[in-house]
């Protein structure tokens, strides 16, 4: 025979008030648990941003100044001879930039490899003004390409440099995806992502990046910001740098000097 | 018959765990480097093996121990005259503090001897001479590649133009070389066109 509820209710009558408290008990840690188990799980002294073990001696910077490239391409083609990159990708490149007044006249044939050819007439005749944009991986402090690899091949060195480990790296591309300066590639000889590396092998044995030491117009500046004496910290002092696609907060170590919106 | 354990399925499930956990662990620390950084997420060997890869560049610096009169900066004996430095204005620098000599600057003393030249693990390696060092280009190219006229470069960037006297009228295959000295562009220039300067091998 099935018992009525109030019989249920005799037979224990503060079943619902027990229910209701161990419902409320049961929320309760279950919040606690939430926002401070993490933090006593935690390993002490480790930061739970993880990508953020930031060396406290050297804080280098790259800086391009808009208003002293003059679009030759020595960056790309010393590059290339440096870090061996194939032909058909790029670790840096050069954009240029025709404004008219008919539009944005955008270009950058083979990354300016070879340099520029002047831009056909029709265009000329419309500009108003014209520029180049050297690009390269902007080595952001919150770089979503580190978020995006499933396997750790990609980090964020104690130096602030985002590197790619190529013995580690599967080739998936989450990353190429994930990059919303469009600096990173699949290398098509080795299979596995490839990206800008600021030259981590010069620098770590006292020289500059290849890009920096080929440009004939001290357009690519490199350098540490916590060094009062270095350009790089003096364009800080001057306060007159931008960065490209602040609105992602990627907060990118590559500062640029002129950069106009249309850019942005 | 043997009578069958009544927690058998226990057993076996037991079994069946520690085989997958074994073998768990065998796999993983295989797949897991040695040098593997817990805390960033990433294998700390990366960053030796990145150290170790070779610089093919050497900068402008490199080339000075042994190209001294070529360097793209010259070395002006300096008699500790004041005079002398006050001659010279802006393009000398005093070098050292005994005032023995003073560096002349020429135009193209930002250039990168290797952006012209190839990069130094071509030609030497430590103070012995590998390969010859070509120059990549003589033709004019190589010059307009940043002279050429362009809307986009910077308007104060000295452009190829024809509004310098000596070159209206140039004819295609007259080489900029001839008039201008690729390491110091602006001397050979007043000098005009003297052909014997630069010699016949180019
Ligand atoms: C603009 C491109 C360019 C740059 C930059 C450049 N060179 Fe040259 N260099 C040349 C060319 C072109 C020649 C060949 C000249 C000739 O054949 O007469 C040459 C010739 C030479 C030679 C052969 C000997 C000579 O004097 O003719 C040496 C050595 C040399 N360069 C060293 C250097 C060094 C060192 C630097 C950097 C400080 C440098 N070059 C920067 C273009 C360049
Ligand atoms: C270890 C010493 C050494 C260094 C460093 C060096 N060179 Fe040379 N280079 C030589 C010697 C030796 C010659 C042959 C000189 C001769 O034949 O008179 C030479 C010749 C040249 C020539 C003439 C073409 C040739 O190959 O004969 C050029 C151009 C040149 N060097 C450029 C450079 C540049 C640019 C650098 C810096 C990146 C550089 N060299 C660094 C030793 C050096
Ligand atoms: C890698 C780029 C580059 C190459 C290649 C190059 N130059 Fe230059 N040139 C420069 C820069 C940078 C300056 C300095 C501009 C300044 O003073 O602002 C300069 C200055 C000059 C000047 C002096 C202009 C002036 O009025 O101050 C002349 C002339 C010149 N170059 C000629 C040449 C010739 C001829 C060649 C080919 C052998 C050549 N350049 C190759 C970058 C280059
Ligand atoms: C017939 C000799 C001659 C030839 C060939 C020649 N130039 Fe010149 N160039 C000169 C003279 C002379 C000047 C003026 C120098 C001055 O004003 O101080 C000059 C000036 C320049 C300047 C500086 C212009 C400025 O506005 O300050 C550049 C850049 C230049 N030349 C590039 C080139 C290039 C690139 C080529 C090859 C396509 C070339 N020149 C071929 C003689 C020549």
């Amino acid at each position: 025979m099935k018992p009525s509820v109030t019989e249920i209710n005799k037979l224990n009558p503060d079943s619902r008030r027990e229910f209701l408290k161990n419902l409320l008990s049961g929320a309760t840690t279950a919040t606690v648990l939430m926002v401070y188990g993490p933090r006593i799980l935690a390993r002490p002294g480790a930061d739970t941003r993880f990508w953020k073990e930031k060396s406290t001696e050297r804080e280098w910077a790259y800086v391009i100044d808009i208003n002293k490239c003059i679009g030759c391409g020595s960056c790309v083609r010393a590059c290339k001879q440096e870090n061996n990159v194939p032909a058909t990708v790029f670790r840096t490149w050069v954009e240029r930039y025709v404004i008219t007044d008919e539009g944005v006249y955008v270009d950058s044939p083979d990354g300016a490899l070879e340099g520029f050819e002047e831009v056909n007439a029709e265009i000329r005749d419309h500009a108003k003004t014209a520029f180049f944009v050297p690009k390269m991986c902007n080595h952001c402090a919150e770089p979503p390409c580190v978020q995006a690899c499933p396997v750790g091949a990609t980090f964020k060195s104690p130096e602030g440099f985002v590197l790619n480990d190529e013995t580690h790296c599967l080739g998936c591309g989450y990353c190429v995806q994930a990059c919303p300066y469009g600096a990173r590639f699949i290398n098509p000889e080795k299979h596995v992502s490839d990206k800008c590396t600021w030259c981590y092998h010069r620098v770590q044995n006292g020289k500059l990046p290849a890009c920096v030491e080929a440009c004939p117009n001290k357009a690519r500046l490199f350098g540490d910001l916590k060094d009062p004496e270095s350009e790089v910290a003096r364009i800080f002092l001057e306060d007159k740098w931008m960065i490209l696609k602040d609105m992602m907060h990627t907060e990118p170590y590559c500062f640029y000097i002129g950069l106009r919106r249309e850019v942005l | 018959m043997n009578k069958i354990s009544p927690r058998s399925h226990l057993y076996q499930l037991g079994i069946v765990l520690v085989v997958f956990f074994t073998g768990f662990v065998v796999i993983r620390s295989y797949a897991v480097p040695a040098s593997w950084n817990y805390n960033a997420w990433y294998r700390g060997d990366t960053l030796k093996d990145l150290k170790k890869l070779p610089l093919n560049y050497g900068g402008n610096e490199s080339c000075k121990s042994c190209h001294e009169e070529v360097s793209l900066v010259e070395v002006v004996e300096n008699q500790g005259e004041e005079e002398f430095v006050d001659e010279f204005e802006d393009e000398i620098e005093v070098e050292n503090d005994e005032h023995t000599e003073a560096v002349m600057e020429f135009e193209h003393k930002s250039l990168n001897c290797e952006s012209c030249h190839g990069p130094l693990i071509t030609h030497a390696k430590g103070d012995e001479k590998i390969g010859d060092a070509i120059v990549m280009d003589k033709s004019n190219s190589q010059c307009m590649i940043c002279h050429g006229q362009l809307i986009s470069r910077p308007v104060d960037f000295p452009q190829f133009s024809e509004d310098v006297e000596k070159h209206k009228d140039l004819e295609e295959q007259t080489l900029c070389m001839k008039c201008h000295d690729p390491h110091d562009p602006i001397e050979e220039a007043e000098l005009d066109e003297d052909e014997e300067l630069l010699g016949d091998e180019l």
